[in-house]
């Protein structure tokens, strides 16, 4: 069964899928597929382009860019998108996702 | 101040999809992540791990994980012998492409049963809701 699958979005702040929508259409498809791979199928083990970053944050990587997302129940919620220049993300940037998720958890 | 709000992943690629370059480029990639999809999807119905199907199919485990990774596309030979080893068939189809025909025809049911008017552009959530429909 799918699961839903969103993107984290608010006012003044570019959303993560304007990041998307912002690459090239085959960048852009390739994030679709593979994030529609992970929503329909049950997995435990991830497939090699997704790492679980920290605190449950999950990284997808396609070429320089990287989705961070986490699943709660059956939704995937994507929280933020960035290309990465450096070995590793900035602690910036997993401190706005853990921000973004744990304002999800608290509304939902 | 208002507070965040959430966008389907459907909505998303509702709004990607009018770019007649996405539709292409979705169009030549889906099928190598169609196979992942049915691969993965089999496998875990089975209950049997990567280094298990890699066994049941002469290969190594980190060539089944390339695989469901959708790293390389896949030959019809090996995807063959990966459903030998899953102990299914292949079934190859090649539909025509008839947008003006059998498409407009699906959007005009869609249309029906939503209330609304779909468009050429909806295509590819169109074909998902259809694909999760029969799944």
């Amino acid at each position: 069964m799918l699961w839903d699958l969103i993107y984290h979005s608010e006012p003044g702040r570019s959303s993560p899928r304007e990041y998307i929508n912002g690459l090239t259409p085959s960048e852009q498809v390739h994030i679709d597929l593979k994030l529609d791979v992970l929503r329909s199928t049950e997995r435990q083990d991830w497939p090699k382009w997704v790492s679980p970053l920290e605190d449950k944050i999950l990284e997808l990587r396609q070429g320089d860019h990287r989705i961070l997302f986490f699943t709660h129940k059956r939704t995937m919620v994507v929280v933020h998108a960035l290309r990465k220049k450096e070995r590793r993300i900035r602690e910036r940037d997993k401190d706005l996702a853990k921000r973004r998720r744990d304002d999800f958890l608290a509304r939902s | 101040m208002p507070g965040p709000r959430y966008i389907s992943h459907e909505e998303a690629v509702l709004e990607s999809s009018k770019d007649p370059e996405y539709r292409r480029v979705y169009r030549l990639l889906k099928p190598r992540y169609d196979v992942v999809k049915e691969l993965i999807t089999l496998r875990r119905r089975q209950g049997i791990s990567q280094e298990e199907f890699a066994r049941r199919a002469h290969t190594h485990q980190s060539r089944i994980s390339k695989i469901e990774s959708a790293d390389q596309d896949v030959t019809l030979s090996t995807l063959t012998k990966l459903a030998d080893a899953l102990d299914a068939d292949v079934d190859i189809r090649l539909i025509p492409r008839q947008e003006e025909g059998f498409f407009a025809e699906v959007l005009s049911l869609c249309g029906e049963s939503t209330g609304r008017t779909w468009s050429i552009e909806e295509e590819p959530v169109v074909f998902r809701a259809v694909e999760e429909l029969v799944r």
